[in-house]
């Protein structure tokens, strides 16, 4: 499966924290060009490390990366000249402008006054921010001031672009706004790491997603054939405070939140629809998501 | 990356972290002229005009440790709150040259102060030609150590909070304690030794010799020279080791 082509490939990655804290257990991936990869997992699974690492801002504990065919460990300043990097819960400076943000980011990576100015207005205008252009900001909203950073990264034209979690804390107009921008960069071929919790943020961007856990991959493939994996194609919530037994002959059955969620067939989901109802449970039929498999497939590593 | 993009990046930040914030927020540059004028104007009442020509060359230094020792909260702020080093991290800038660009930022708050105490000193103080190259020396040789030491304590903070006690601190033992706005000669001859502890001790007794405020033999202007320049390097070959981007 890894050819070592891609535009990120690891092998065996791992990181362990002093004392004795593992955050990557062995991560072995690949990234083809022009496509967003996902990068999902709960808090604390892994994935800041796994981005920070591949941004060469981190060092691993063992194992293989390579951004762009260049070794991120050996050869840090090849990779830093080709990739761009937002960081979580990054903001920009209250005081200065989105322009200014934008022009000085392109300055220091090399380019002249000049083709900074011009390269800032692009990316402005493409990215719906001309409007706000010379506003300081301090008097914008959350979604645009991190539309800023973004700006910033993408007006860089790196060849790969790692956000980590774009869209932490934005209203889902912004967030949809943000999802537009990443499919607009890789369009032209350019390849975006993406981490994110959010399961339909991952679903919605992703050609390819990763889910990891503890450090460790659970799976990783297109989310359509991720999907497929769970041999359950339709999912049944039932919400009810009783201790709610005898689920498990319908499917498998998975504790979410204030339900119960049970990955089933759709004769399963037909069937346990009705016996719900006999109960007088409240029950939700739809088909399965990412985020069913992401809770089955999280669980199922718990439990071990 | 060439050296010419390298610079170009310094100025850079110097326009985005130093020029434009005072541009929008010109008051910000009072802050580190009042506290040298307050011992300027105290030593001219208790002393006379004589002792306080010293409070002018120590002013100059004093503006400098004021503005570039804010480097530590300002490195600190970048990393741990905006999270903008992360963006100059992954990018070819490398990190001596962020540095560089921040530091000048922080040194350019302080440069109303340091044009104040210029001419104030040009106007009191016998300068000749060597003496102003002399005190600009000085002032590079502080500007270099304060700002290596302001972004050396910044890489241990894990919250700009841990910071915000050290600025004043560190700007009293920097600047008033040590003899620089007063000669090395009032201190008790066996703790004169511990003055040289302090890094502005070296550039403030360059300053008072140039301005012809204290009569320094040859051997002795050498030693501060020689201190002076060794503190800097010193301090700012930790501050290029500590500035590698990675962490392990």
């Amino acid at each position: 499966m890894h050819d070592g082509r891609g535009v990120l490939y690891t092998e065996d990655l791992r990181k362990t924290y002093r004392p004795d804290t593992r955050a990557l257990d062995g991560i072995s991936l690949e990234v083809e060009k022009g496509r967003v990869f996902g990068l999902l997992g709960a808090n604390g699974a892994g994935k800041t490390t796994f981005l920070r690492i591949v941004a060469t801002q981190l060092l691993p504990s063992s194992g293989t990366v390579r951004v762009l065919g260049f070794d991120a460990v050996k050869e840090p300043q090849l990779v830093r000249r080709r990739i761009a990097v937002v960081p979580q819960e990054g903001r920009p400076l209250l005081l200065q402008t989105p322009f200014e943000h934008v022009v000085t980011y392109l300055v220091s990576r090399g380019l002249t006054y000049g083709d900074a100015r011009r390269q800032a207005d692009t990316t402005l205008g493409a990215l719906n921010l001309a409007p706000y252009r010379d506003t300081l900001c301090a008097n914008l909203s959350g979604g645009l001031r991190q539309r800023v950073l973004i700006a910033m990264a993408m007006s860089s034209d790196a060849e790969l672009l790692l956000l980590d979690e774009p869209t932490i804390g934005l209203d889902p107009i912004a967030r949809i706004d943000v999802w537009n921008l990443i499919r607009k960069y890789v369009a032209d071929g350019r390849t975006i790491l993406l981490t994110t919790h959010y399961m339909d943020e991952a679903e919605q961007l992703s050609d390819s997603v990763a889910i990891i856990n503890k450090g460790r991959l659970v799976t990783m493939g297109a989310p359509s054939e991720i999907k497929k994996g769970l041999s359950a194609t339709h999912t049944v919530i039932v919400r009810t405070t009783e201790s709610a037994t005898g689920f498990e002959r319908f499917g498998k059955v998975l504790r979410a939140g204030t339900g119960v969620r049970v990955l089933t067939t759709q004769e399963g989901a037909s069937d346990l629809a009705s016996f719900c109802t006999e109960k007088g449970y409240e029950v939700t039929v739809r088909q399965s998501s990412l985020e069913d498999v992401y809770i089955s497939e999280v669980g199922h590593i718990e439990d071990d | 990356m060439k050296t010419i993009e390298q610079l170009r990046g310094i100025l850079a930040l110097l326009w985005f972290d130093g020029i434009l914030p005072i541009r929008r927020s010109p008051f910000d540059v009072i802050n580190f002229i009042l506290s040298p004028l307050t011992i300027l104007f105290f030593i001219y009442i208790f002393a006379g005009p004589s002792r306080a020509a010293f409070a002018l060359g120590g002013g100059l230094i004093a503006v400098i440790v004021g503005s570039c020792i804010t480097l530590e909260t300002e490195a600190a702020f970048m990393r741990i709150v905006v999270k903008l080093q992360d963006m100059f991290v992954a990018s070819p800038l490398s990190p001596v040259s962020y540095v560089a660009g921040l530091s000048l930022a922080k040194l350019f708050s302080g440069l109303a102060g340091i044009a104040l105490f210029s001419v104030l000193l040009g106007i009191y103080a016998k300068i000749s030609a060597l003496g102003a190259v002399e005190i600009v020396a000085a002032a590079v040789m502080t500007w270099a150590s304060i700002s290596a030491l302001g972004f050396m304590i910044s890489t241990f903070a894990r919250d700009v909070r841990d910071l915000w006690v050290y600025s004043p601190l560190l700007n009293v033992a920097l600047a008033f304690l040590p003899p620089v706005f007063y000669p090395i000669s009032l201190l008790p001859q066996n703790f004169q030794f511990l003055a040289y502890v302090a890094p502005t001790t070296y550039p403030a007794q360059i300053i008072q010799s140039a301005t012809g405020l204290v009569s320094t033999p040859l051997g002795g202007l050498l030693f501060d020279y020689v201190g002076g320049v060794a503190y800097a390097l010193i301090l700012v070959a930790l501050a290029a080791r500590l500035a590698h981007w990675r962490q392990t």
